[in-house]
């Protein structure tokens, strides 16, 4: 009997044990949180808080990237899209016991729309025109009603946690699997068990952990130590370096989940108005100039060197991790020298010794910005400079601590290009509107046009107001397509590399499937577990 | 000693007890004259000389306080970044809550009338709240004050032990050897930077007040070395070592004793050494202290952390000095 | 002792100096296929992570920073003297002019005037310009702290007996200063130099952060020496603290060309 059993267990393999209730999580978060209020939550820490505590109506799985139905069993859209009604789960409580109910859902989504808060979640639900607005249809059933039909409208609401409306304890009353217990400024965050979590296994509530430490530490090499002394359970994004590190002294403690939703770019400031000389601007408003450029940079290069094999070369605004809405048919500009050379011949700039300089003699120099203090970055900077010189282009690295960064890529314009990186947190490329709209803020290389200054941003702008119209998926899909394809022509930004998701994990942790998509090891938090005997 | 003194070559150290031999001969412009014996009346309502000083030096100090202020507070202001929120990169904001964003910082336009309002606000304990962490200053200081007073207070204390001793023992040991030995540690450690330091410390469970001595130590053992080994050039201790006196009471009554104005000086400015190094120990040791604080601030420009911030230092760098100076003014009129 | 750390100082500088002739690859030449490299016969202090030859980064940034840092501190030494003799013996006000000063350059943020002073550089600044305005910074906000120190020093020396035989002999202020003050404030000028040397020359990597310091991609000994803040890849790696020991040769070498018997019985 015992032979038997053994061999059933080494039949079905190690992933049938069972999880094991109690423990205690430890990780890092590289800041204190900007605040522990869900519906205001907007920088990577407060985001994490809120996806470790809230309870959404819908979640998108981070390894299927399809939407789960969790707080709603189920949903429809209707009135031509306009609409989109939630049937809710019953006879599930906030942590404090408080019911949940379809009230709950409009008192939240009154509080994010609420035009003083400028919740980020809130503005995306304000895509079409006019506010969205909650109607209360029963006990279990909300309906959410927008001005205009949204497309892919049901996957906002994987970043709405959904707070209690009567709850003495505000938005401290949660849903999720874990509630804020203690909370030391500076210092860390405890989060203890939802004792009224609505998820089950084996009749006993989720989560498996009964808590979880978040110690604010900004240091990657102390967070580092800390995980060599078995002090921290997980590395949730360690740079390339220290994944080489400890690959090389364990190399099962740490997973590469493949390519993110993050990439380095690289844009030339298109605003007419900038403070730069006129030949630089004219330089940058070229698309042969631009595109040589690109030619010019051994992307290759950039992720054996830098990332150590541990990225893949840009291609356009979303990654091979973006399962449905990467245009498969582009590929990333090549390495082409003789290419980048033709490019710029035909727009009359030549050699001038070893130097390039354009057609009026100006000898080509131009400046780089960059944050400093971002190790990679920096690196790529260096590379950049390298392969830009082969061109006979003199490249000029300019490091700037943030703040100064922002006001001269948003405020004053006084730069020429930027190398900064981007962070999608949605799938969709609505998530994208405010870069792609050319009168918007966010649109870097030149924001805040009143109509679009070129005619491919005016198609940009037409084919994105038209695909966050639409309905139907594939549609939209073959629409934005487009939008990539006039990207990766015009070469607004120059995708450099999408990195990938580098994760350390301790071998006590179990059910780790680590996704390339945020919060990467997190993402199944509730079914996490901690064997007790390692 | 007369022709010592108008010899040209300037590389005599004069020692103190010297000075008393030119009392009697008035030459010393600035000691006290022994003019007519003031009126019993004067005696009792005039204020004893070193409480007008020292009142002197309390208002000039506060005059201190109060500018500092107003300078953080203005190159805080005028630098760029300043209202700059990492908001505004955020691609899902709308164009109105982006602009909502931009004019919060608009507040402290003007930093005149800004800093009127906060010394208003200082004057009733309220010192603002931090804009990064959104919680009231006083708050965040009382928090992390004292963690970094100990661990500060530590590492000064010990490299002002340690510097002293070993001043003390090359002083005894005259030998180049060990000359050499305490120039290699010394410049060994003034070449680590600051983060090996701090990372050496965490790696090896040490605590930042250890970090900070090991930044602070080999400064201020260069300063006393050189000022003990000048003083011990002085012909009076020459002297001394020819009548045998012990090297140790040599070293504390002839050789510490006429440099005692630069030491206590020294110990002003090394409390200002040891603020210094403290921000980026506590930064890189993950230490919740002030300097963690003030780097965060910096970093996200938070005005009202600044310049709270730079007033304590201030206020601690000018109590410092003030005590050192006042001291020397002590000794010197003892003298 | 002397001997050794002057034939040490003098070879240092020679190899330096010679850096154009010695270095066996530019600085800026990335081999990519090497990156982080072992030292070997090719790579005799292995390469950095863009695969660049450390050793000739060593010799060119030695040469820039060990040029750079000393004048930033002779700057910051210079200041710190003039403004401790004009305390001491312009009388009271000066004085206290000075020290007030001093203080407040201890105490304020002056992080933000050097972002500030980056703002106002132009965007394709020159190396050179930029370094020589990094260094300049560094000298100019470096002399508040040795400065109270030396005023205690001036004000102390004033009281000597010579100084006052000196005055009583109507020998003018200045020439009292100069003849007679200042040789005996060179020892401590001196310690002080020697401490602000290695600082400044740290400091520099520091100013990296604010978009000032030395630019890419010229090599810098501080920002040679900010690579070993990854504390495990650094040991395991020990030719990557070869330009810690260069630094540390040559301050030490400096400490004991000062500090060798000269004053001792």
């Amino acid at each position: 009997m015992k032979t038997l059993g053994l061999f059933l267990l080494g039949l079905l393999g190690p992933g049938c044990l069972h999880a094991q209730w109690g423990g205690e999580l430890r990780l890092c978060l590289y800041s204190e949180p900007r605040t522990l209020n869900p519906a205001l939550a907007e920088d990577n820490n407060a985001e994490t808080i809120r996806y470790l505590t809230g309870g959404v109506l819908l979640r998108v799985n981070r390894v299927s990237q399809q939407l789960d139905p969790e707080l709603a069993t189920s949903w429809k859209i209707a009135d031509g899209g306009k609409t989109i009604v939630f049937r809710l789960r019953q006879g599930i409580t906030f942590s404090d016991g408080t019911p949940f109910s379809a009230d709950d859902v409009a008192y939240t989504m009154q509080v994010l729309l609420d035009p003083n808060v400028h919740a980020p979640v809130g503005d995306t639900f304000q895509i079409g025109s006019g506010v969205p607005k909650a109607v209360v249809r029963g006990p279990n059933e909300i309906a959410v009603m927008f001005g205009a039909p949204v497309g892919g409208v049901a996957r906002l609401f994987d970043q709405v946690a959904i707070m209690s409306r009567r709850s003495p304890l505000k938005e401290r009353a949660v849903l999720g699997p874990f509630q804020i217990a203690d909370h030391k400024p500076g210092s860390y965050i405890r989060l203890a068990r939802n004792p009224n979590y609505w998820k089950t296994d084996r009749g006993k509530r989720l989560p498996y952990l009964d808590s979880i430490r978040l110690e604010i530490q900004q240091n990657r090499e102390l967070e580092l130590l800390h995980f060599r002394r078995g002090q921290v359970h997980l590395i949730s994004s360690l740079n390339p370096d220290q994944f080489e590190q400890l690959s090389a002294e364990d190399r099962t403690s740490v997973k590469d989940a493949g390519p993110t939703l993050e990439a380095e770019l690289l844009w030339f400031n298109l605003n007419r108005s900038a403070p730069i000389e006129s030949y630089r601007k004219a330089w940058f408003q070229s698309r042969n100039f631009r595109l040589a450029v690109s030619h010019a940079i051994h992307r290759d290069d950039l992720s054996r060197v830098v990332y150590h094999g541990h990225a893949q070369p840009g291609v356009g605004p979303f990654s091979q991790a973006n399962l449905f809405w990467f245009n498969q048919s582009l590929k990333p500009h090549a390495f082409d020298l003789d290419a980048a050379r033709r490019l710029l011949a035909a727009d009359g700039f030549h050699l001038d010794g070893r130097s390039l300089a354009d057609r009026d003699g100006h000898p080509v120099e131009f400046s780089l910005l960059t944050n400093a203090g971002n190790t990679a970055r920096e690196r790529i900077a260096a590379m950049l400079q390298e392969d830009l010189a082969t061109l006979g282009i003199r490249l000029n690295i300019v490091t700037l601590d943030f703040p100064s960064l922002i006001e001269r890529i948003t405020k004053s314009f006084r730069y020429e290009a930027c190398l900064l990186g981007s962070t999608n947190v949605d799938l969709d490329p609505n998530g994208q509107m405010n870069v792609w709209l050319s009168s918007s803020a966010n649109h870097q290389w030149n924001p805040n046009q009143p109509k679009p200054e070129t005619l491919w941003e005016a198609e940009i702008d037409r084919l994105m107001r038209l695909q966050a119209s639409t309905l139907d998926a594939n549609r939209r899909k073959t629409l934005f397509n487009r939008v990539q394809q006039v990207v990766w022509d015009e070469a607004p930004f120059l995708y450099l590399v999408n990195k990938n998701a580098l994760v350390a994990v301790s071998h006590s942790l179990r059910n780790v499937e680590p996704s390339a998509l945020r919060p990467y090891v997190l993402w199944n938090v509730d079914r996490l577990w901690i064997d007790q005997s390692k | 000693m007369f022709a010592r003194a108008v010899s040209l070559s300037g590389a005599t150290a004069t020692a103190a007890p010297a000075v008393s031999y030119l009392r009697p001969f008035g030459l010393a412009g600035r000691l006290p004259s022994r003019g007519a014996e003031e009126s019993v009346g004067e005696k009792i309502w005039s204020c004893p000389r070193w409480v007008s000083a020292l009142a002197g030096r309390m208002v000039g100090a506060l005059c201190i306080f109060l500018l500092s202020g107003l300078i953080a507070a203005s190159l805080v202001r005028m630098a760029p970044g300043y209202g700059m929120d990492e908001r505004s990169l955020d691609a899902r904001l709308t164009n109105d809550s982006l602009h909502a964003i931009a004019s919060q910082g608009t507040d402290s336009a003007n930093v005149i009338a800004y800093y009127w309002n906060y010394l208003q606000r200082l004057s009733r304990g309220d010192l603002g709240n931090s804009l990064s962490l959104g919680r009231p200053v006083k708050e965040l200081l009382a928090e992390r004050l004292a963690v970094s007073v100990r661990s500060g207070l530590a590492g000064l204390v010990l490299a002002w032990v340690l510097a002293l001793v070993a001043v003390t023992a090359l002083e005894l040991r005259r030998r180049n050897s060990s000359e050499a030995i305490a120039s290699m540690v010394t410049g060994a450690l003034l070449c680590a930077p600051t983060a090996l330091v701090a990372l050496a410390c965490v790696y090896i469970g040490a605590t930042p007040a250890i970090a900070i001595t090991a930044i602070l130590f080999p400064r201020i053992f260069r300063y006393l070395r050189d000022l003990t080994r000048q003083a011990g050039a002085a012909p009076h201790v020459l002297a001394a070592h020819a009548l045998g006196l012990h090297p140790f009471r040599i070293l504390t009554r002839h050789v510490v004793v006429p440099v005692l104005p630069e030491l206590l000086a020294l110990a002003g400015v090394s409390i200002s050494m040891a603020v210094g190094a403290s921000i980026p120990v506590e930064a890189l040791c993950d230490s919740p202290g002030v300097g963690q604080l003030i780097w965060q601030a910096a970093q996200a420009r938070d005005l009202p952390v600044l310049i709270n911030v730079t007033l304590l230092i201030t206020a601690l760098t000018v109590t410092a000095n003030l005590m050192a100076d006042t001291a020397r003014a002590a000794r010197e009129a003892e003298v | 002792m002397r001997r050794v750390a002057t034939i040490l100082l003098v070879a240092i500088a020679l190899i330096l100096f010679l850096a154009n002739g010695l270095a066996p690859y530019p600085y800026s030449r990335q081999f990519r296929d090497s990156p982080n490299a072992p030292a070997s016969s090719h790579f005799l202090l292995g390469t950095d992570a863009l695969g660049r030859d450390r050793f000739s980064r060593m010799l060119y940034g030695g040469r820039t920073s060990l040029v750079f840092a000393p004048a930033a501190a002779l700057v910051a030494g210079v200041l710190a003297l003039l403004m401790g003799l004009a305390a001491g013996c312009l009388g009271r006000t000066a004085e206290r002019l000075v020290t007030a000063m001093a203080d407040m350059c201890l105490s304020l943020p002056w992080l933000f005037a050097l972002l500030a002073v980056r703002a106002l550089l132009p965007l394709n600044a020159s190396v050179s310009a930029t370094i020589l305005v990094t260094f300049i910074l560094l000298g100019l906000l470096g002399w508040a702290g040795p400065c109270r120190i030396l005023l205690a020093a001036v004000k102390r020396h004033r009281s000597s007996d010579f100084v006052l035989f000196a005055r009583a002999s109507g020998c003018p202020g200045w020439r009292v200063a100069a003849v007679h003050v200042v040789p005996n404030l060179l020892p401590l000028a001196m310690a002080q130099f020697l401490v602000t040397v290695p600082l400044f020359l740290l400091a520099e990597a520091n100013l990296g952060l604010l978009g000032l310091g030395i630019p890419e991609p010229v090599p810098s000994l501080g920002g040679m020496l900010r690579e070993l803040e990854n504390l495990p890849g650094a040991i395991a790696r020990p030719w990557m603290f070869v330009p810690a020991l260069l630094l540390f040769t040559v301050v030490t070498c400096f400490h004991l060309l000062v500090s060798a018997d000269k004053y001792h019985v």
